[in-house]
């Protein structure tokens, strides 16, 4: 009870007003994530019969986490849910069909690390604007097991670019959104441009609520004569002949949902590398028992 | 402007058409090895028309082995539509003689690419015969 009466003397004090509020809060966020997958797969020289249905759209869960951090000046962003879908990838029983990979098709997505960096300030007490860069490393593409006839896309590369935030906040509402245009670049010669839009909601108080996160990426790869060098598809997952590449569209739709709170993002990343320590650990400390065993069998 | 900016749609691309027209001025057969003779000259004329403009084009034997030097009349990057000639001394594409019998083979290989990405290539062997 007493507790009770202490959080509910606390609660104004959790709750904000202004964007000044929300600086230095940690806004970690661990969710579901819903992801729609959009390639476009027209053979060449048979758009005009595909043309009609020229893509294959693919859904399916992943996870979210991803941190948000904001001060006066600086907007820091991070997302490491790639960690996470490898982390479960792992443990998963690889015969069995996914969303990602069955007897259909197989899907590429990676995107791995997106960091965010941006300088801005805030604009009146509810809303604030940043401006800066964000990197990320990019994979996404579809490859066909069935005779469906649809041409296999690859997208990917560093991925780099400049973005604008912009923030708004009132009471226990903060909301973001984002555009970001990037540029594409992998083995040199082959290059594209992405543009991001994404719009994240927090509902809640200074340590923790309730987070919601739209993301849409639209990619698109130039077409050309490609790799020009010879070394250059060794250093990307291009065609190791030279042939004249189609351009490659596709789009990445997200819609995530879950909780915020201070210190999720460390906690999972530290619970994440300790189950792999410990696991390894176990492994070794295993090995090395199996190994005096059998020296002790032979004397 | 910006949402809309971001939400920007796949295109729906349209084909790229490229086809050989004439050989020598005479509608060709659908073989694509094409027998020709020590001394003589000819004309590939090929046709391309796209609803995008043209980005690029090569023309070449295997992977990276030239042959626009026997273009006549090069394509415009930029054009929607167009012909361009092919034109070659066969001892000049082929200058192995043919010995004991045995065709010496030379492919000639174009694709061509247009703003939009859309993709179109044509092969033909010319084979050298005595």
């Amino acid at each position: 009870m007493k507790k009770w009466l202490l959080f509910a003397c606390v609660w104004p004090a959790l709750c904000f007003a202004q964007v000044e509020d929300w600086y230095k809060c940690d806004l970690s966020r661990l969710g579901y994530k819903h992801n729609v997958l959009t390639f476009e797969n027209a053979p060449n020289g048979e758009t005009a019969l595909w043309q009609n249905d020229p893509y294959t759209r693919v859904k399916g869960g992943s996870w979210e986490l991803s941190v948000d951090l904001f001060t006066r000046h600086v907007y820091f962003g991070f997302d490491g849910s790639f960690l996470l879908d490898a982390g479960t990838r792992l443990f998963q029983f690889k015969s069995k069909e996914r969303w990602f990979n069955n007897k259909e098709y197989s899907v590429d997505r990676g995107d791995l690390l997106p960091v965010k960096l941006a300088f801005g300030t805030n604009i009146g007490r509810y809303v604030s604007v940043y401006a800066g860069g964000q990197y990320q490393y990019t994979t996404l593409g579809i490859s066909y097991k069935d005779n469906s006839g649809r041409r296999d896309v690859y997208i990917g590369g560093n991925q780099r670019g400049a973005g604008i935030h912009l923030v708004a906040a009132y009471k226990w509402v903060h909301l973001r959104y984002s555009f970001m245009y990037d540029w594409i670049r992998s083995a040199k010669t082959y290059t594209g441009k992405a543009m991001t839009s994404e719009l994240a909601l927090h509902l809640g108080a200074a340590k923790f609520g309730g987070f919601m996160k739209i993301n849409r990426v639209y990619r698109e790869m130039n077409g050309g004569y490609l790799p020009d060098s010879r070394d250059a598809f060794t250093r990307g997952d291009l065609s190791s002949t030279y042939r004249m590449l189609p351009a490659e569209y596709a789009t990445q739709f997200t819609f995530s949902i879950g909780v915020y709170a201070a210190g999720l993002f460390s906690g999972v990343t530290k619970a994440g590398s300790k189950a792999l320590y410990d696991t390894e650990t176990g492994v070794r400390e295993e090995r090395n028992r199996q190994k005096r065993s059998r020296i002790e069998y032979k004397d | 402007m910006l949402a809309v900016f971001a939400c920007k749609k796949i295109p729906v691309r349209t084909d790229l058409l490229l086809e050989l027209q004439t050989i020598d001025g005479q509608t060709p057969s659908q073989n694509m090895i094409y027998d020709v003779q020590s001394g003589e000259e000819h004309t590939l004329r090929f046709r391309y028309q796209s609803a995008s403009p043209l980005k690029t084009y090569r023309v070449l034997s295997g992977e990276d082995d030239d042959l626009s030097a026997f273009l006549l009349n090069e394509p415009a990057e930029g054009s929607l539509s167009g012909t361009f000639d092919f034109r070659f001394a066969v001892d000049d594409l082929i200058p192995q003689p043919v010995a004991g019998g045995i065709p010496q083979y030379r492919s000639v290989n174009v694709s061509m690419l247009d703003e939009q990405g859309s993709v179109a290539t044509f092969s033909i062997s010319i084979r050298k015969t005595e």
